[in-house]
């Protein structure tokens, strides 16, 4: 084949969206997809969830066999890419094959950040970002396990959720004075803060851990900065991401400063390098007056198709998706539209002690996000106002006998 | 075995078979059909697994519930008396053969 050559580094959500997107735009020139698993591209959500509940529960594949093969799209797995030779435009695998490229997309996704305290490298104590990490996790779990996760994020609590019934008990520790501190409001923390609580999971704020105690058999408990001593026979670490950057440092790409970090790219989703891209969680690019840095599979997935229309010449104007997330932690599923980072008032729709309500989240007068808890409805019509730039006036948020459907027709003046 | 039949927005019909026990989506991801998306995998959240359903040989579908029915009004085409989240779609031995016609586009 003669004609352009896209290589992409990271078969992940980002990575495989944006193969299947460029043969949606009619391009016919050699794709490549490189992944560093063994495994075929999945579905990674689930890792949190379902497939830490039994040993016989694996995640779905993104994509079947069939279609790569159908749409020319060449995977290649186990396969780490280790240099990027930015003015030859073509990439080193770890078997020293050369790759040319014309386009470049690294969708290399987010690597867990560490933890260090004394003894945290003793058996027993895992970190949770792929299937392989998963099926050890899985592997050491027993209805007797006494499981301490460290960090009351999205992962901490979704993991809390999953395995409170299916091991003997579930102790989160976060160092924040609230679950979920980095990502919500007040008000969706407090709330699933109590629903937790209310299940049977210990869930300790304002705390973090001192050390880690172990015997042969591996992690035997974890000493809080409290002086509590909590008996532990698994250990997760669940503190939170960084963007997996190593590749492109090395390759002297531009990197985004703390606190978001990142491949720096532009509203193209460009980095520094001529033909190259990077997505997903690993690419920080600026969004609305902000540089931010998302990890989620609508952010792959959007800048995937982004790109894939970029190359093709299709991209009209820059990366402007709204963003959006959910969170199924046991019964409760939080979802959450737009960005928060920048609310300063916060209205809330319905009823908190009702099991489902929606805050809406105000920079002055723009409405930036909506947190829902178990309201998909309120959810799924946000998305679409936060689209439309609708003028949702906090009275009118707080209605419920107000349609939020209707506000859909109305634009904001500017 | 199920005949499932997908009708692309252009008119171009796809029949593929498919086991009881996969959603309609996991069906049409499986045999690569363009045009059902499904970038939730499932989680009933994304609502690019949209599909018009027109024929069911009769047999009954599982009932619609709260949340689907919400999450409809979440699509990018907008929704029809007959539209139906594919993911929330089980395929039964009741079912001989399903017909669905894809929106124009999932997002």
């Amino acid at each position: 084949m003669t004609g352009p050559k896209v290589v992409v580094i990271g078969a992940g959500h980002a990575g495989v969206q944006v193969g299947a997107s460029l043969r949606e735009e009619g391009f016919d020139g050699d794709i490549l997809l490189l992944s560093e698993e063994a495994e075929a591209p999945y579905h990674r959500p689930p890792l949190s969830k379902t497939v830490l509940q039994s040993p016989d529960s694996t995640p779905r594949r993104l994509r079947s066999e069939a279609f790569f093969d159908r749409k020319d799209i060449r995977l290649q797995l186990g396969t780490r890419a280790t240099s990027i030779d930015v003015a030859a435009r073509a990439v080193v695998t770890c078997t020293g094959i050369t790759l040319p490229f014309d386009h470049l997309v690294l969708a290399l996704g987010s690597m867990n950040r560490s933890l260090r305290v004394p003894g945290i490298d003793a058996a027993g104590v895992y970190h949770l970002r792929s299937l392989e990490d998963a099926g050890r996790i899985q592997a050491r779990l027993t209805p007797k396990t006494r499981l301490v996760i460290v960090g009351a994020g999205f992962i901490g609590l979704e993991v809390a959720a999953a395995l409170k019934d299916a091991v003997g008990d579930v102790t989160v520790i976060e160092a924040a004075d609230r679950v979920l501190a980095r990502s919500c409001s007040e008000l969706t923390s407090s709330y699933l803060l109590e629903r937790h609580r209310g299940n049977g999971i210990e869930i300790l704020t304002s705390t973090a851990v001192e050390h880690v105690e172990a015997d042969s058999s591996g992690v035997t408990a974890v000493v809080d900065t409290n002086g509590v001593r909590h008996e532990a026979t698994a250990l997760l670490v669940a503190v939170g991401a960084v963007a997996n950057t190593t590749l492109a440092r090395a390759s002297g790409l531009t990197e985004a400063p703390p606190p978001h970090s990142g491949i720096e790219v532009d509203s193209s989703l460009r980095t520094s390098a001529p033909g190259v891209y990077a997505i997903g969680d690993c690419a920080n690019f600026p969004f609305r007056n902000a540089s931010l840095r998302l990890e989620s599979v609508q952010n792959a997935v959007d800048q995937g198709r982004y790109v894939a229309a970029h190359i093709t010449g299709s991209a009209a104007g820059a990366y402007d998706r709204v963003p959006w997330f959910w969170s199924d932690q046991g019964k409760e599923r939080l979802q959450i539209a737009g960005l928060s980072h920048s609310a300063t008032e916060w209205v809330v729709r319905g009823d908190t002690a009702s099991g489902g309500f929606s805050v809406f989240g105000y920079a002055g007068r723009s409405l930036t996000c909506v947190e829902s808890i178990n309201r998909p409805g309120d959810h799924v019509i946000a998305r679409k106002l936060l689209e439309l730039g609708a003028d949702v006036r906090p009275e009118q948020a707080a209605d419920p006998k107000l349609d939020l459907g209707e506000l859909l027709s109305v634009r904001t003046g500017d | 075995m199920i005949e499932v039949i997908f009708c692309a927005d252009d008119g171009t019909e796809t029949v593929i078979t498919a086991e009881p026990g996969v959603s309609l989506m996991d069906a049409a991801i499986d045999n690569a059909i363009e045009g059902v998306v499904g970038d939730c995998g499932g989680s009933m959240t994304c609502a690019t697994c949209h599909v018009f359903v027109t024929d069911t040989g009769g047999a009954a579908l599982p009932p619609i519930e709260t949340a689907e029915d919400e999450t409809l009004d979440g699509t990018a085409t907008p929704r029809q008396q007959n539209s139906r989240l594919s993911c929330q779609i089980e395929l039964t031995d009741s079912m001989s053969t399903v017909r669905v016609v894809l929106p124009k586009s999932q997002w």
